[in-house]
């Protein structure tokens, strides 16, 4: 038995599932926080969503049914809980979604948990102008240098459309750098 | 997309350092985000605990709610038939007025006297009539009052073939002002028959 399956049966026995579950965070939670970070730029909006992330694995995990791989399943959960927040929030404040993520890349400048420099900065506003799909296959791409058949099954979006994505939102960042 | 590639498709960006992206973590963040998203989830698991034993619902509730709201729907659609017996119609009472004056104008005119004629008249045309059968007894043709023309009876009455007495004159025609003298006994029942006979007959029965 693999690791990953010997994981979810352990994961679904009421006996280990404890134990089981630390396990998992210990593997996936810097990789699920740093994706989760790059959508909702701030630590601790990050840190609400990675604990959401993990509790609705914990609770779904019996509905998994092994057809894509675990962490791949994870990093869904991961995304629709970030997109979730973002929508909320911005519901909240009464903004669009485009205008949200524009305020909280403007208010990274005042964030002491960030400290790029003004071309990071501009960067990070650059992404936030993009489609949310293109954001993310930027981020998992860019930053994460994710391969494009794992991405495929998180987004679940074939590898060639991923590729064309990828390609105009860097042809829109760079426009975007140049013209800043 | 390889890092050369980058470079010639988007230079600005391919410079910027992958290595230092500027997002910071608090110090030990990692070593205690497991224990948190434990606490959490066993906060969660007892909130749960507590709600699912605190509310609670009777024996085989969710078997018999089904029924119980088929039974208050139906009650219900009685009731609304029951209640539907006692109305009216919207704007009943706006339309009302219009149809009731529609029936009268579609109504034949009724004349006003047509009681008292029927009570004074008729018994002196009736009498008229047999009187008249009477003396034209030779005339084998039926009689009838449509077939006795006003004048016939005028000059029946004008005969003295009738006593009328004052007081019913008056009675019958209220609004014909009187002298007290008219009331009174010196008017001769000549004296009044000719007044009737002054009088277009016709046009006093249809003006009233």
């Amino acid at each position: 038995m693999k690791d990953e399956e010997l994981l979810v049966t352990q994961l679904k026995n009421p006996d280990t599932q404890e134990q089981a579950f630390r396990n998992l965070m210990s593997l996936y939670k810097e990789r699920l926080y740093w994706h989760i970070r790059k959508i909702v730029l701030s630590h601790d909006d990050t840190d609400d969503v990675l604990q959401n992330t993990f509790i609705k694995v914990f609770k779904n995990i019996h509905s998994f049914k092994q057809n894509s791989k675990l962490y791949s399943w994870m990093y869904r959960i991961a995304t629709n809980e970030a997109i979730t927040f973002i929508n909320k929030k911005a519901k909240t404040k009464n903004l669009d979604i485009s205008e949200l993520q524009y305020k909280m890349a403007d208010d990274l400048q005042d964030d002491h948990n960030y400290s790029g420099d003004e071309i990071q900065q501009l960067l990070q506003k650059a992404i936030v102008t993009l489609p949310q799909k293109q954001q993310l296959v930027f981020n998992m791409k860019y930053f994460d240098e994710m391969k494009y058949t794992d991405m495929s099954e998180v987004l679940e979006t074939s590898v060639g459309a991923l590729k064309a994505s990828y390609f105009h939102a860097v042809k829109k960042i760079e426009q975007f750098l140049k013209s800043h | 997309m390889k890092n050369k590639d980058l470079n010639k498709i988007a230079p600005k960006l391919s410079v910027i350092s992958l290595s230092k992206t500027g997002f910071e973590i608090p110090k030990n963040y990692f070593d205690t985000v497991e224990d948190a998203i434990i606490a959490k989830l066993k906060a969660d698991n007892l909130q749960n605990k507590i709600n699912s034993k605190t509310f609670k619902t009777p024996k085989n509730y969710f078997d018999s709610i089904e029924n119980i709201v088929i039974a208050k729907l139906k009650a219900e659609v009685i009731l609304d038939k029951n209640e539907n017996l006692d109305t009216i119609p919207i704007d009943y009472f706006e339309t009302l007025e219009n149809k009731v004056i529609s029936k009268i104008k579609a109504t034949p005119r009724v004349i006003s006297l047509r009681r008292k004629f029927i009570k004074y008249v008729a018994p002196i045309a009736i009498a008229a009539s047999l009187l008249l059968v009477f003396v034209l007894n030779n005339t084998p043709a039926t009689v009838t009052f449509d077939s006795i023309a006003s004048s016939e009876i005028e000059s029946w009455i004008d005969n003295g073939n009738i006593d009328i007495d004052a007081l019913s004159i008056a009675s019958l025609y209220p609004e014909i002002e009187l002298n007290d003298e008219m009331y009174s006994n010196s008017l001769t029942n000549e004296e009044i028959l000719d007044y009737l006979y002054e009088e277009n007959f016709e046009d006093i029965i249809y003006e009233n």
